[in-house]
Parts: structure tokens; sequence; C-alpha cells
């Protein structure tokens, strides 16, 4: 049977095709066209960091966590904060939001570089970064704002703890503008900034940080924050390009501050007629153990040695530090000597007792401490 | 918005074109496999077989060549020049000449030699012929009636290895894509059997194998696709384009996506066409990918044509081929590329492994003579493209073409001016004309590029001869 349409229901037809037709692309229009979200801008992230104090540090009661970017150089620098809260907890992990100034400051901070991220073996990327600094600060005018006191730009807040940014350590770094990145490199580097970026949508990366570039790390993104009573801190953030950030990486003359030889009021041998160094009779018990507050100073080192020479032991202590004055950092380094008898030493006398180094007793054949401290001046 | 509304409306595109099936008819293609769009006024460049059907057609009566014989040939020929306004740089092809040249040779009844030779030059300042090239295509086509069924031969078609400008489907994974491979079609009354194995699609390590079945003359189509490709493990970054050749290891394990694709193309009148194409991408996730095509065309109004289109397209994320972020590439770079679309799957199927994409379309189209052998012509396209990140956590990536995925973007394509026709009967013209959708190419033209059109705004002067 073949049905035939007559030109009125031919008419009739088309028109509910039409009609049809017309609904459903007024239905696809409708419900198609609309925002399909999404971050429009690279997402703050949230970094553990870890703010701790060692033994003998008087932590102040005022202290706050900030993230802070640096404009200008020198005495011109100024500081702006993205993240500053109270610090709740010391020897404690808190969190602190990093992200980005806005473009329009972005410009002007002025620590940045460039990092190269290796995407395999033939391609890599080159894109701008800045670098964050972490700082925990005592908010001594109460302001809850930053106002860093640093050596060549006088603040009322002092500085506690600066993250770090050398080459020892993986620091934080931000995509100066991911967005621009992406766009500018091809599609396939997103994967491979996904994966630096540790697959969140964020600036933020660890790298190590080669003075004009830096190398991603694929480091999850954490700070740790040694609070220090000392200087350093605030010449590091004050001071870049006169200061590492870090002690290892501080190339200084170094400064032998004191030279000292102690020994013990029951030796009876003329250990001191020849030194050419401070030698003094002192009750030894009293003066061996480290000073605490030494241990605060970035870069302390202690190193000791015992050597036994005919019936006297002889202790030799090597510690340094660095110290600053203004932007002027220079290594101290104190030499002391304990001189006491064998049958007689105290009961703090570290030697044959687990310390921290221990090198070989030197061969000395002279009871003559000085010669043994003179020849001696490096930690071994 | 949310999948249930787009699968509805899609779902609706496609019982609506079903439903307004009707007995008139758009005239179907005398010539086999082809794709060239027939709803548009963009110029349907001539197809590297069967070349006698094609100076067969009263609308090649002008052409040089015979229509029957041993041999014939067209040519069409273009030089023109494309100067950049407010851009430092100019366009590749900123002085340029095309010759695309068709020659059949029909030995036997059977047989077709089709070579088809396109000379170009993009640039006069490259030097005295220092980037002219010569790109040949050779189609080799054996036809035969196999065997009557029902009183009706069965015909059968192979053709290879110069496939032209391929689209499957109505262009939900391929369209408008210049291709070579092989293709072998069956035809009986309105069915038609085809198998097609292309061996660059989208990407320097793809194939596009493919399978349809299409009845009442291509109204209906089944297509099911294997497309191969060479995806990097978990771990390995993918290998940007131009990286291919020095990275190592510069071969992945070969891996196929498998598509299951349904298309209408339903003509409401013979001026008003509805086509639809749903696909789904078998995998342990299927992915579907869906699109709506509606068009209105009055090409013989005598002294003016227009075109009217519009097309609504949603890749789900993952239907996409590649399971990773992968730049596509278009690895044949020339003006005839101007006469298609922008709206193409390739400036979907990059990023479709990491977002939801969707977005609308309106083309436009107009022809006006006027006295003097003048025409005014507009070829205009209004993209409005979305894209949703599907991944946890979500993160942003960019096309070659500068979109930003996930957000939104509105892209209006135009090229408009004048055209003067010296011979009223005659085709050839001179015209001037100013657009922003220029064909980007490489030094050399086949050197594969990631992004189609360049930006810019360009004025262009521009001869032609048909041959």
């Amino acid at each position: 049977m073949k049905w035939v349409l007559t030109a009125r229901g031919q008419q009739v037809r088309r028109d509910i095709a039409a009609r049809r037709f017309g609904a459903a692309v007024v239905l696809g229009l409708g419900v198609a066209a609309c925002n399909p979200g999404g971050p429009e801008e690279p997402q703050a992230v949230q970094v553990p960091v870890a703010i701790t104090a060692a033994d003998g540090v008087i932590v102040p009661p005022a202290l706050r966590l900030a993230v802070v970017w640096r404009k200008g150089l020198g005495v011109s620098q100024q500081w702006i904060s993205t993240f500053d809260v109270p610090v709740d907890r010391v020897n404690a992990t808190q969190l602190a939001t990093l992200d980005l100034p806005p473009k329009s400051e972005r410009t002007l901070l002025s620590q940045k570089s460039n990092v190269y991220v290796s995407c395999n073996d033939a391609e890599y990327i080159t894109a701008p970064v800045l670098f964050p600094r972490l700082v925990v600060y005592e908010d001594i005018d109460s302001s809850g704002d930053l106002d860093p006191d640093l050596p060549r730009v006088p603040g009322r807040d002092r500085i506690w703890a600066i993250s770090r940014m050398d080459s020892s350590v993986y620091s934080i770094v931000g995509f100066t503008d991911l967005d621009q990145t992406l766009a500018q490199e091809p599609l396939e580097a997103a994967e491979c900034i996904r994966q630096t970026t540790q697959g969140v949508y964020t600036a933020f990366f660890m790298a190590q940080n080669y003075s004009s570039y830096v190398l991603p790390g694929g480091e999850p993104l954490q700070a740790e924050l040694p609070l220090s009573p000392t200087d350093f801190a605030r010449v590091i953030m004050g001071c870049e390009g006169y200061v590492d950030s870090s002690p290892n990486n501080y190339y200084s003359d170094q400064t032998y501050a004191a030279q000292n030889v102690w020994v013990d009021q029951q030796v009876t041998a003329d250990v001191c007629h020849d030194s050419a160094i401070p030698c003094s009779r002192v009750e030894v018990a009293t003066l061996i153990p480290e000073s605490p507050s030494n241990r605060l100073y970035p870069g302390y080192d202690r190193e000791l040695q015992c050597t036994v020479v005919g019936s006297l032991d002889v202790l030799w202590e090597v510690e340094s530090k660095l110290e600053c004055d203004g932007c002027l950092c220079s290594w101290v380094e104190t030499d002391t000597s304990w001189v006491a008898e064998s049958s007689q030493l105290p009961a703090n006398w570290p030697c044959a007792k687990q310390v921290k180094y221990c090198s070989t007793p030197q061969q000395s054949t002279a009871v003559n401490p000085s010669f043994c401290v003179t020849t001696n001046k490096r930690p071994l | 918005m949310n999948y249930w509304l787009i699968r509805n409306s899609t779902m609706c595109l496609i019982l609506a074109g079903l439903l307004c099936a009707r007995r008139g008819e758009a005239a179907q293609p005398d010539i086999v496999a082809d794709d060239r769009d027939q709803y548009t006024l963009f110029y349907r460049h001539p197809v590297n077989r069967q070349l006698f059907e094609q100076m067969a057609d009263p609308s090649f009566a002008y052409r040089l060549g015979p229509s029957s014989g041993p041999i014939t040939a067209l040519s069409d020929v273009t030089m023109g020049t494309q100067q950049t306004i407010h851009a430092a740089s100019q366009s590749r092809y900123h002085g340029w000449f095309t010759a695309d040249t068709y020659i059949g040779v029909r030995p036997v009844d059977g047989l077709d030699i089709n070579l088809n030779l396109l000379a170009l030059n993009p640039s006069a300042s490259d030097g005295y012929r220092a980037s002219g090239s010569v790109h040949p295509g050779l189609a080799l086509h054996l036809y035969h009636d196999l065997f009557t069924v029902d009183r009706s031969p069965v015909r059968f078609d192979i053709m290879g290895s110069d496939l032209g400008w391929v689209t499957t489907g109505n262009g939900l994974l391929l369209e408008s894509t210049p291709l070579e491979g092989v293709i072998g079609v069956a035809r009986w009354k309105q069915w038609e059997l085809k198998y097609m194995f292309a061996g660059r699609a989208y990407w320097y390590d793809d194939d596009y194998e493919t399978i349809s079945l299409s009845a009442l003359k291509g109204k209906v189509l089944a297509n099911f696709v294997n497309w191969q490709k060479q995806d990097p493990p978990a771990g390995a970054t993918p290998i940007a384009p131009g990286f291919e050749a020095s990275a190592a290891p510069t071969s992945y394990p070969s891996g196929h996506a498998y598509y299951g694709t349904l298309s209408t193309r339903f003509p409401i009148s013979d001026r008003l066409r509805l086509a639809t194409e749903f696909g789904y991408r078998v995998q342990r996730q299927p992915k579907v990918g869906a699109m709506g095509r509606a068009d209105f065309i009055v090409k013989e109004g005598g002294w003016y044509a227009v075109h009217l289109g519009y097309q609504f397209r949603f890749y789900r994320a993952g239907f996409g081929p590649r399971d990773r972020l992968i730049s596509p590439t278009w690895s044949f770079n020339t003006p005839q590329q101007q006469d298609s679309y922008v709206t193409n799957p390739f400036e979907y199927l990059g990023i479709s492994q990491a977002y939801d994409q969707w977005s609308h379309t309106v083309m436009g189209e107009a022809r006006a003579r006027a006295p003097f052998g003048i025409e005014v012509y507009a070829d205009t396209e209004l993209w409005v493209r979305y894209a949703r990140s599907a991944t946890v956590p979500q993160f942003a990536s960019f096309t070659a073409g500068g979109f930003r995925a996930p957000g939104e973007s509105t892209n209006f394509y135009y090229q408009s001016g004048i055209r003067y026709y010296p011979w009223s009967k005659l085709p050839h013209r001179a015209s001037f004309s100013v657009s922003n959708k220029q064909v980007q190419a490489a030094w050399v033209v086949t050197d594969a590029v990631e992004r189609r059109f360049a930006p810019g705004t360009y004025w262009i002067l521009m001869g032609e001869a048909y041959l």
C-alpha cells in the first residue's frame, strides 16, 4: 500500500517539521549557551610551613607568618604581602596561602628568575618565575601588617625567620603568568607544567635556585622556618645581592675572632709559658659546655677534638657561626682549648663520650696545646 | 548547564532530523565518495576522480577540456596578494600563484587515472621561484559492476591514494580534511557500503580507518571508525609538534579509539536541510559527541545567492581519539583551504581528553550581482565555543589558536569584497576583499601547522581563471 499525500497534507507536514526544527534549535541554543565555569586564574594553594625554635630560643608572643614579595632594590625596596596571619604555635606546622600579587604589581617585583622545565628528551619550557618569601616576624607595632626592620631599610617589625632561596634546597617559586606561559607553549606543555605544579592549577612549585635560573624538583610544596634571634633572617631579607640565604653558600673571609687556652687549675705543668695566644688557668669544668646562644646563629658548627699528651688531656673546640653587621657578614670562628690532668678530668669532660665530632688524636709529642691549636685552625 | 540538557537537546536535534524527512531532496553527488559540502557558497573545488563526469556537468561547460574521450583536463589558476592591516609581519601567501590542474585519463571503461598537480608559489618575496613547488596527487580509480541484485547492479569502486578533502558522517570526527589512503565503495540502489583507510588525519602518528553503511542515498549513515594513534604511556609527556624526530622514543605503542556514529541528512525542502550526527566512543567509560546542522541555501537565485547555516557541536571530555593533550596538526596548507569553515573537529579534538566542549556556529554567505560585471560578496562565520574542565583538579590549557580551556570565546570570521567578471558568461574574475581569516602556512606548505588560519586583518587582491 502506498501513501500519497495531498498538497495540503504536505504543507501541514512541512509546517510541523518546521516547528519541530525550530523548537529543537531554540532548545539547543537555550541550554547550550552558558558559562562553562572553571578557574579563570591560577589558584591559590596552601603550603605547610614548619615553624621551629631551637632550644634556648625565647619566642616572643606576637609572631606572625606572612608571604611577602619584594619590589625595588636596596634602600628603595618595599615588601607587599599576600598573606599575613598570627603564628598559631611554634614547633608545629601551619598552613600558609600562596597567591600571586595582582598582575599590575608583578612586573614591579624584583625577586625573579626563569625556570627551565624539561618535558622530554627533546623539549624544555622556559618561563619567568617569581620568588615569594615566607617570613615569621614579630609584630612589634601590633599593626597586623609587616613593616620589616631591615639593615638598610629601618622598620618596626623584627624578622625572626625567612624561607630560603638558594641552590642547596628547594625553594618555593611561582610562574609570573601561568596562563601566558601556557598560551605561548604548545598544548603538550600543559601536561608538562601540570606535572611541575603537582597536578594543581597553580603557579607555585618547588625549585632549586641557581641564581640566573631555577630548576623544578617535583617536591611537594613546603617550607621550613627556623626562628632565630640573630640578625641573619633580616639580613637575608634586606641585603639580597650581598648575602646568600644559605650559610653553606656564603663565601667570606673567615675571621678568627677568639683563640683561648684554658688550663685547669689542677694542672701542674707550665703549659702556658710559650703560648702565642691567651692562655689562662681556670676551673675547666665551668667552661666546657657550649654556649646555647651560639647554636642560634646560622651555620653554627662545633667540632671537638680530644688529644692525650703525656699525663694531660687536651680538648680542642672550634665553633663557627655567621655574624652580620649591617649587610656585611663574616664567619666568626672561635678556637678554644681546655687542658686537664688525665687523672682529674671534670665530670663534663666530653672525651671518650659521644660527641658531635672527635677526630683522630694528633700525634703530638710535646705538651704544647698552643701548638696543637695553632696547627689546627680549620675544623677537621 | 548539565549533561541531561545537552543530551536531550542533541537527541531532539537528531529526532527532528528524522521526523522532518520528506521526499524533497537536494542534488545528490554523482561523484563517488564526494564529501564536498553542498550547503555552502564556498567554491567547491574539483575532486581528483571521475574528471569526465565533472566535465560533463553543465556548470563546467566553459571548461576547455573534453567531457569524453581518453583524456581530459581542467585547471583552476589563481594569482594574488594578501597584505596585513595593522600587523608587523606578512602572511605566508602575500604574493602567490596557484595552478590546480587535474588530468584524467580513461584508457578503458572501468579504469581512471587521475593526476592532480597543484603548482604554487606562496611568496614572490622569497626570491625568483625560490619557494615554488608542485604537489602531485594521484588517484587510480577502478570501478566495475560486480553483479546484479534485484535487477540493479552492484557497483564497486576502489581508489587511492589521493582522496582529496574528506568528511566522514556530517563532520563530527573529520571534516574537509585532505587525506591520502584508499577508499573502496560498493553501491547498490540507494545503499552504499564504504571502507576507507587514511594514513594521516589530524596527527603525525594517527591512521583513520572507517567503514560506513548508508541508505536512502546518504540520508542515513552508520559509521564505524578505528582511529589508530600512539599515545604516550603514563608518565611520559606528549611530544609537541616539530619535536617528534628528535625525541626518544620516537614512537609509542599503538592504540585505538573506536567509534560508532549515526548520521542523518534530511532535506526539509529544496533549500532547507537538517543534518545530525551522534557519535559514541567505545571504551571503558563511553563518551559521546553530537552535532546538528541546519542550512538554508539559495544558489540558483539569478542575481543573488545566499546561504545561512547553523551548527551545534558537543564533544564530551574523552570523546576525542587522543587520551592525552596532543596538538592536532594540518599538513596541507594551501589557499584552497580558505573555502572551508573554521569550525572543524580539528579545533576540538586536541583538548578533548580533559574538557567538555560545545559550540554554536552561524555560517552566512551571500553574493549579489550588480551591473557591469560586478559582484558583491561576503562570507561570514560566527563561532561561539565553550569548554568546561572535566579533570580533578581542574587545569587550564590553550589551543594553538589561543582558545583557553576552560573558558568560552566568540569569534567572527569574514571575507568580504567585490568581484569583477569581465566576461558575463564566464567565471574568470578579479576580486578585492578584506578578511580576518587567512590560511596559516609554514615556509613549506606541507609542513604541518597547529592552527589552520592565521589571525590578523588582511586585504586581498586576487585574479582567478578557470580553464
